[in-house]
């Protein structure tokens, strides 16, 4: 690993650097201790926290199984779609799920690439976090269809009706988009895992061996499989570094492509992207904070690399700002009744309730991040953490419902409220992806501890002989 | 004896099963002659035609409705060679008789009539209220409740199903302070009404309007739709009757309202908003105006030629469909709807769902008021599928689903569609119809029956659409290459415009310039609904010319009123 630090011991810089709170790692570990640390998470007694957190979890796991298979036996209109309303909550939450899962890959890949040491102490859950977030956002629109058995019409698969599922859908796109993306992402992550499963491995016994062992693929460690190891690495972060930004982008033209006011905007993708990017940072924030205060790792994810999160939560929830002014500019200065009708009910028709929740939780929260003393306080973070996804999930549906109800011939204009089908859905997602996070944090390394171990001092023994002019 | 059980028969000793007038021999009568019924079915439910019971009841020997028409019209043809001329007349159904000419009308009797000092002065109070008593315009007097395309037919100017309502003006609406949906108790002499309230620009001020023909206690449809305003009408005052004591009455009642669901357009964002698209919409003007400028419809279009962002398919070769409908000549009677629903085997979905908003009709007639909200005007706009050439929900569809045909129509593969519903969210128009359950699942056998045989019974999950009578469009042209001849105008007639009282939907081939539908569409106020997006509807619009008479719209004082 090229990522270095320097020596606390013999570099005078590092006095200066630890008053200024820039070491990525405190509370002097080495190697030994941080495996120990880490492991001993999947390895010791797990807390009595776990199992609580565990069984809420699989409950709401079976309330989505639940409200899936009354979907199915009953049909779509046990949600509160109507006829102006054909999208709700379904199309919302998937948009939404799609949206958390940005922040892992782009925290492991485009900071890998851009050489940012501090992503190494929570890539790893954030990855984690983006694969399970993105299998909720599958689940969506495969349930949102009115026929879900026929769903697989969808994919391009040879079939006696000789016929093809029609490419100028931006629907279709989103199956290759989100596919791909899911695809890459585990992959990536489960690259990154293989050092770390190799580790507990070697601390292991019997069927645990067993089973590690055949997921570590052999990993002895050596030279020449670290060096292919990093090759392969940088490869993948360069293939899914495109994807971060695709993803979200052929997400968006699901809405851009369409005709109907308020969708019908071509800043969406880059829109989509930066709300993805902020709602995937308040995500990981949020399930950072909780892990980090559980399993007492205050040392690993440390006030530093929250506050640079904080940081991009600041940039990205500016961006997203950036974009709601600028698309009430735009649909004014288009001169088309309709935009500009479709944008004013959004603030002030019948839904505008939800469009200043978003608009306080997106546009206001993030700008408290500008205080030093805020971006370092952990409660605060905290709450503004959910705050930001609670905006996130409300803006995909002032986008969803609002132009939606209201479009262009009055006549057909109707107000959309949720059944409660649509509502345990929803909270029944949430189940689904705490309960595949839970077994995450339970069985696997929820720190990338090789990454961890290469920002060491240690791990750069060398490094002040060589001065500024060193690897970094 | 009656067809149904309903209120009278089960407050009879005695009920004889009477079968429908097309499952018995019958005759009728006109002024310009007589026909003859056959039965097109036998008595389904074992029942007897009139003629059979009178028949039993005045004959000594055993007789049927067969015999008792063969004998009568033995006298009517009073033809030597009976046999034939009987024969022609089943086959011909209708025969013309000589009947003495018409009684002329006499005109002094209906100017005496017609003089404004007959007509009925206002003279309620806020107090003393006055109530008009009015056929319901689906159910008329309660006949037709048990029927659920009647029930489920919005109103065309309220646009309410499923329900009667207090109708009001605005002015009473605030005097009485009380707001759509609101229950409201109208009393008199000691009876109480409970009805919902529904405000109506344009109404007489503190004048309740109730509508008959709801509250029946019969029927698989009708029992407990709406409630029975015969409990405050007396003998004495039936259509019209004053000193009523109105006040709102505690709780809620639910509305399906197909349009401004809830009265949302009460909020002046909204209302403002419907103004400000009216124009493009409707488009209308008086005839001096248009006299003036005959070209006004067109005004609203872009003044630039709209592009195409891809090349164009060529639709210049064979049949191309295409529909006009005329706002000047229709009246809103909903005709249509009906017409469409009978044709298409669109499922009647019950109230719950029509106030969930997903009511199914193919074509719908829009309502919308202009101008003063206590003397509005009105206009009314059938809008189905309008088979736009460039069709937005065509190219959204990820599994192919609506597609475009050879001869222009946007079609549904509903073994295709999936339901995804984007192309129904892509739809300006807002033409497009999901089935958001199973609605035919409860359909009684009988009603089975009475589905056409030639259109799908769509299963939920699936969107659904006119589809300008492909079915009708296909028989026509088989029945065309039978004949080894082309289709010529007028062969294909689609059910909108089959039922349409005024001839306000014209259908053809707008290749064909002679067609009836291209002389229309080439008139100076055809125009495209929503044209600016370039979607190349093949419906268009004739816009609506008032011409109203100077003594109503009081631009002419010198007429005395």
């Amino acid at each position: 690993m090229s990522i270095l630090n320097k020596h606390p011991e013999r570099d005078p810089s590092v006095a200066e650097a630890v008053a200024s709170d820039e070491l990525l790692v405190t509370g002097g570990h080495t190697f030994t201790t941080l495996t120990d640390k880490v492991s001993g998470i999947v390895e010791k007694k797990t807390p009595p926290q776990w199992y609580l957190l565990f069984a809420m979890a699989i409950s709401g796991l079976l309330v989505l199984l639940g409200a899936i298979g009354w979907l199915v036996f009953e049909g779509t209109g046990i949600w509160g779609l109507n006829n102006p309303v054909g999208w709700g909550w379904a199309i919302v939450n998937f948009v939404f799920w799609v949206g958390i899962g940005h922040a892992g890959t782009l925290i492991s890949a485009i900071l890998f690439l851009l050489r940012q040491q501090w992503r190494t102490a929570i890539n790893r859950f954030a990855e984690a976090m983006t694969i399970f977030a993105v299998i909720c956002a599958l689940v969506f629109p495969g349930i949102h269809v009115g026929r879900i058995w026929l769903a697989y019409y969808m994919f391009p698969i040879p079939n006696q009706m000789l016929i093809w599922p029609n490419f100028r859908s931006p629907l279709l796109w989103d199956i290759f988009a989100v596919g791909t993306y899911f695809t890459v992402s585990t992959l990536f992550w489960y690259v990154g895992l293989i050092p770390d499963l190799a580790t507990l491995r070697d601390r292991a016994t019997k069927l645990r061996k067993k089973v590690l062992g055949f997921f570590a693929l052999g990993w002895r460690g050596g030279n020449r499989q670290w060096q292919h190891y990093e090759k392969a690495y940088l490869m993948l972060a360069g293939l899914a570094t495109p994807l971060v930004l695709s993803v979200h982008s052929v997400v968006a033209t699901d809405f851009a492509t369409s005709m109907v006011p308020g969708w019908h905007t071509t800043i969406f993708p880059p829109y989509f992207v930066a709300g993805a990017v902020f709602s995937g940072f308040g995500m990981v924030m949020t399930l950072a904070l909780i892990a980090r205060k559980i399993y007492g790792l205050e040392d690993i994810i440390t006030v530093n690399h929250l506050e640079r999160m904080n940081k991009i939560i600041l940039v990205t929830g500016s961006m997203v700002g950036y974009a709601y002014l600028s698309e009430f500019f735009i649909a004014w200065y288009s001169g088309n009744q309709f935009e500009v009708f479709a944008f004013i009910n959004r603030a002030l028709g019948p839904y505008a309730w939800a469009y200043w929740i978003m608009f306080t939780c997106n546009v206001i929260t993030p700008q408290i991040f500008w205080f030093k003393k805020v971006r370092r306080s952990i409660p605060i973070m905290f709450v503004a953490s959910i705050f930001v996804n609670i905006g996130m999930w409300f803006e995909r549906f002032v986008i969803t419902v609002t132009s939606l109800s209201r479009d262009y011939l009055p006549s057909s204009w109707d107000y959309f409220s949720p059944s409660f089908w649509d509502i345990i859905t929803f909270v029944g997602s949430f189940g689904l992806f705490f309960t595949f996070f839970l077994l995450f944090l339970r069985f696997l390394p929820m720190v990338a501890l090789s990454e961890v171990k290469g920002v060491l001092p240690e791990a750069d023994p060398h490094h002040y002989s060589h001065k500024d002019g060193g690897a970094k | 004896m009656s067809s149904h059980v309903d209120e009278t028969c089960v407050n009879n000793t005695w009920h004889i099963n009477q079968a429908h007038f097309l499952e018995s021999w019958g005759d009728v009568s006109g002024y310009q002659g007589a026909g003859i019924i056959q039965p097109l079915i036998a008595p389904l439910f074992d029942g007897k035609s009139t003629i059979d019971v009178l028949a039993d009841l005045l004959s000594e020997e055993e007789t049927w409705a067969y015999g008792e028409v063969h004998k009568t019209w033995s006298d009517i043809l009073n033809d030597a060679n009976f046999d034939k001329a009987w024969r022609r007349v089943v086959h011909d159904g209708f025969i013309a008789l000589d009947r003495e000419s018409q009684v002329a009308l006499n005109r002094s009797m209906t100017q005496a009539a017609v003089s404004s000092s007959n007509f009925y002065r206002p003279t309620a109070t806020t107090t003393e209220m006055e109530v008009i008593f009015s056929a319901s315009f689906s159910n008329y007097d309660g006949r037709y409740a048990n029927n659920g395309w009647m029930q489920e037919l919005p109103d065309p100017i309220t646009k309410l199903t499923w329900d009667n309502v207090a109708l009001m003006s605005v002015g009473t609406a605030k005097a009485l302070g009380v707001k759509n949906e609101d229950r409201l108790k109208i009393s008199n002499s000691g009876t109480d009404l409970f009805l919902p309230v529904w405000v109506l620009p344009g109404l007489a001020d503190n004048t309740i309007t109730v509508e008959l023909g709801f509250g029946r206690d019969i029927g698989r449809i009708s029992r407990g739709v709406g409630s029975d305003v015969n409990v405050i009408r007396k003998s004495t005052a039936i259509n019209i009757a004053s000193g009523f004591k109105v006040a709102k009455a505690p709780g809620k009642h639910t509305l399906a309202c197909v349009q401004d669901h809830h009265g949302m357009d009460e909020e002046q964002l909204a209302a403002d908003a419907i103004q400000e698209r009216l124009p493009t919409i409707v488009r209308e003007s008086s005839l001096s105006d248009y006299q003036k400028d005959p070209a006004f419809a067109m005004a609203f279009a872009e003044k630039e030629e709209l592009r195409s962002l891809w090349k164009e398919h060529d639709y210049s070769d064979g049949n191309q469909w295409g529909m006009a409908i005329d706002l000047n000549t229709c009246t809103g009677c909903s005709a249509c709807t009906i017409a469409c629903q009978s044709e298409n085997n669109i499922p009647v979905i019950g109230k719950e769902e029509v106030n969930n908003g997903r009511d199914m009709s193919w074509i719908r007639l829009d309502r919308y008021f202009s101008g003063d909200v206590e003397d509005p005007e009105m206009v009314f706009q059938p809008i189905a599928c309008q088979h736009c050439e460039m069709a937005p929900c065509e190219g959204v569809c990820p599994v192919a689903a609506t597609t475009h045909s050879e001869d222009g129509l946007n079609e549904m593969a509903y073994n295709r569609c999936i339901g995804t519903r984007y192309c129904a969210n892509n739809c300006p128009y807002k033409v497009r119809r999901f089935n958001f359950f199973n609605f035919t699942k409860d359909m009684p056998e009988i009603v089975q029956m009475a589905m056409n045989p030639d259109v799908t019974i769509r299963f939920r999950g699936v969107m659904e659409k006119c589809t300008f009578c492909v079915q009708r469009i296909n028989v026509a042209k088989i029945e065309a290459k039978n004949d080894s001849r082309d289709l010529v105008d007028g062969d294909v007639v689609v059910a909108c415009q089959q039922a349409c009282p005024t001839d306000a939907i014209a259908f053809g081939n707008i290749n064909d310039p002679q067609s009836e539908v291209s002389r229309i569409k080439a008139q100076n106020r055809d125009y495209a609904l929503l044209g600016e997006l370039n979607l190349q509807p093949r419906t268009s619009y004739g816009a609506k010319l008032r011409n109203l008479n100077p003594a109503i719209d009081g631009s002419n004082p010198a007429i005395e009123t």
